[in-house]
């Protein structure tokens, strides 16, 4: 790095130089050293670090060609009215210690699309908690949908600045996020450095505290955000493992036999709609149905 | 990488923005450069625990207005009228409305138009890294030219963008009531 340089000028060549590879252990001395030098050389360095997180923005820029988000349907009139009329959350305004206010979302049988605040829109899946303020959303447990430009995004581990769509999923044990559209870039609360993922890659925190990273392709993308329009798209589960969805959407429960139990059906259901799921279930794999005000039973 | 990027990412979303507005404010001081108040000013604040901030930029000009006072006190021969001016200065005539925080469209259009405006070869190699997500060693592929010109034309893509910040068009920049030898009330 030329010695004759501005301090921004040389920020800036070490910024980029950052951004090329890591560097030597010489290179990082320099660094280091430069920095100490002068505290002007530090404050432009933080600045240039700064500039370059921000022209992140820059990504919004490209047009999107997500082919794939034209195959999700639109939910049907029915489910839209069905969703609206068991909707049941609780929005609170929970003014903080700062100017700033907190909105605190829960779901329980619902899924929840939130008004856009703060440049951010939430999609909650049922049984989902989540904190929303000015400066970050806090997915606390549950499974929530996040688009947005350039806002921060929290699970307990993680933290994302997320340029695009976010699916963000906090459980007692696990927690992930997959990137569905754009980019995020991710890190864990005590590791400074940040990965850059694109769509398709998912970030998960296992029961040890590792960290896995993956690629899913499109029509797994497809599938993962089937709920965000009410449906279901079961392709793998067994009948046990879809009641068991179904039954967290709904009032009425689906109770299959242990015969029944570990057979496969796939398709795209609406999850508002237990009653087809169990037509299904008899036409396809041959269930005995009976139903009373709380239950179907298949056997 | 230094510090902690959770302020990188904090100075990118509420300082940055707003800098030029400062800037324009401490232009108003003799005998003050400009440029070191400013990256003094980042260092401080990256030591700064941002959960209490609830007010970045008012943050952002208590910073700055202290930093000049510390080089009025430490420079023996400053004017009195200019020491007075920082002291009386009433930060909150400087504070942009709710309405002219920057936004992210309007950094977008920001960043839009900078990227427009930054030489061809320069611009290309940004594009492809930035906007496109390609790595260096990618766009050194894509376009045909060395890693290392790939490393030359961000950097001076980056001090371009930087210095588009400090001197962000003037059309732009939030409005600053009261002139020099401000006659409102001051807080002290």
């Amino acid at each position: 790095m030329t010695k004759k340089a501005t301090p921004d000028q040389i920020a800036a060549e070490w910024i980029a130089r950052l951004d090329r590879r890591q560097l030597t252990a010489e290179e990082d001395r320099l660094l280091q050293n430069w920095i100490r030098e002068d505290v002007r050389h530090k404050g432009a360095f933080l600045r240039c670090q700064a500039i370059w997180h921000a022209t992140n923005r820059a990504q919004a820029l490209r047009s999107p060609a997500a082919d794939w988000s034209q195959r999700r349907q639109l939910p049907s009139r029915r489910m839209v009215v069905s969703t609206a009329a068991a909707a049941f959350f609780c929005a609170i305004f929970v003014p903080s210690g700062t100017t700033e206010a907190k909105i605190f979302y829960e779901t329980h049988r619902n899924i929840l699309h939130t008004p856009e605040k703060w440049r951010r829109k939430l999609i909650l899946d049922c049984h989902t908690k989540v904190e929303d303020s000015s400066c970050d959303t806090r997915v606390i447990s549950g499974l929530c949908y996040v688009t947005a430009c350039d806002e921060l995004v929290k699970t307990a581990n993680l933290r994302f600045i997320v340029n695009g769509s976010l699916l963000v999923s906090q459980g007692q044990n696990h927690e992930s996020g997959v990137v569905i559209n754009g980019s995020a870039h991710v890190w864990r609360r005590s590791i400074s450095d940040p990965k850059c993922l694109t769509t398709g890659t998912r970030i998960t925190v296992t029961s040890r505290g590792t960290l896995r990273f993956s690629h899913l392709d499109k029509d797994e993308l497809v599938r993962l955000l089937a709920w965000t329009t009410g449906q279901i798209a079961l392709e793998t589960e067994t009948i046990s493992e879809a009641a068991d969805i179904f039954n967290r959407y709904n009032q009425k429960q689906i109770i299959s036999s242990f015969r029944l139990g570990d057979q496969r059906l796939s398709g795209l259901f609406d999850l508002n709609r237990p009653d087809i799921f169990v037509q299904a279930a008899r036409s396809i794999a041959g269930a005995r149905v009976r139903e009373d005000a709380h239950h179907f039973y298949l056997e | 990488m230094l510090g902690d990027q959770h302020y990188s990412y904090w100075f990118a979303k509420h300082i940055l923005p707003n800098e030029h507005v400062v800037r324009t404010w401490l232009g108003r001081f003799p005998q003050i450069e400009v440029d070191d108040i400013i990256q003094e000013a980042y260092v401080i604040m990256a030591e700064a625990e941002l959960d209490n901030i609830s007010n970045p930029i008012a943050y952002f000009y208590t910073v700055c207005r202290n930093l000049i006072l510390k080089h009025y006190k430490k420079a023996r021969i400053v004017e009195i009228v200019a020491l007075a001016d920082v002291q009386n200065d009433l930060l909150a005539d400087h504070m942009p409305s709710l309405e002219a925080v920057a936004d992210a469209r309007a950094e977008l259009r920001f960043l839009n138009s900078v990227i427009q405006r930054l030489p061809e070869r320069c611009r290309n190699v940004f594009i492809d890294r930035k906007i496109n997500g390609f790595t260096q060693k990618d766009c050194a592929k894509n376009r045909g030219i060395s890693e290392n010109s790939v490393e030359k034309q961000l950097a001076r893509a980056l001090l371009s963008i930087s210095k588009f910040y400090a001197q962000r068009d003037k059309s732009q920049a939030i409005p600053i009531r009261g002139g020099v030898g401000n006659d409102k009330k001051s807080h002290s």
